[in-house]
């Protein structure tokens, strides 16, 4: 089990979203009909991408040691619908300050050949 | 004249809005699988807004002992804001699909608290409405918990 496994297994609502490791420390979310957004197109709710990208941020920063991680603020830009498939989320360290951390976060689909959505924010690290 | 209550739904329904709001009760709280799936509900409307609600789930929370996740404050934001901006649009053959979201944690929720999210629509331009969204837990509306400016992009 790796580390991010681990992690995701303490926390009540990320294992609700069915977060599982992928390879290269990114994040999975699995397209279930549960995270639908719009029924008369089957795409993932905008709102489920932002909740999953945040976690994804948080994840690599206590997988990186950091004992908490809490968001301060997160801007998600959906790039276009994301049908009920697969999503990876990869985390880039934009800057790691002593208590604060910029990360940006991209959702991907189809074996990471498509953008579906970009998150990027902030969050207060105790190291 | 002000606000009438719609028999079907039990809501009121603001002075002006023609929606459906049978189909907009249902597209807030039981066609979208996502906030079906966690009981999201629908508490009120304005002309350009709405109070949507969520009752306390400890499988929702993102840190043992604490509040409702993150995460949650962004689905419940990001759902209410496009509603907010349907309502303000006022035409039922037009929805809207989120295209930004940008939220603020301003204080973590408080364990065993549900929370109210009220959104409002503030500037429709020709294809892109902007929307503000606040957090608050039920009995506390003056201490805000989050707060989100959302774009919505008009269908055409």
């Amino acid at each position: 089990m790796s580390v991010i496994d681990e992690l995701i297994a303490e926390v009540p609502y990320y294992r609700y979203l069915g977060l599982r490791a992928g390879e290269g420390g990114t994040v999975v979310l699995p397209g279930t009909p549960r995270h639908i957004g719009d029924h008369t197109r089957a795409v993932l709710h905008g709102g489920v991408l932002a909740a999953f990208l945040e976690a994804a941020a948080v994840l690599h920063l206590r997988s990186d040691g950091a004992v908490t991680a809490t968001t301060i603020g997160c801007a998600t830009d959906f790039l276009r619908a994301a049908p009920v498939a697969d999503t990876i989320a990869s985390v880039t360290v934009v800057r790691r300050g002593r208590r604060v951390a910029h990360l940006r976060v991209d959702a991907l689909q189809e074996n990471a050949s498509r953008l579906v959505a970009v998150a990027y924010g902030s969050w207060l690290v105790d190291a | 004249m002000g606000p009438t209550l719609d028999e079907a739904t039990g809501l009121w329904r603001p002075e002006g809005c023609v929606l459906d709001l049978t189909q907009l009760l249902a597209v807030a709280t039981t066609t979208n699988a996502a906030h079906y799936d966690m009981g999201t509900q629908l508490l009120s409307l304005e002309r350009h807004g709405v109070t949507l609600g969520l009752a306390w789930r400890d499988d929702l929370v993102d840190t043992p002992g604490g509040g409702l996740a993150k995460g949650v404050l962004a689905v419940m934001l990001d759902h209410t804001c496009s509603l907010a901006a349907a309502l303000s649009v006022n035409d039922d053959t037009k929805g809207g699909a989120t295209m930004g979201l940008r939220v603020d944690y301003l204080a973590p929720t408080e364990p065993g608290q549900g929370i109210h999210v009220r959104a409002e629509c503030v500037h429709r331009a020709e294809h892109v409405a902007f929307a503000k969204g606040t957090v608050f837990h039920p009995d506390r509306p003056e201490v805000l918990l989050a707060m989100a400016t959302c774009t919505v992009a008009k269908q055409p």
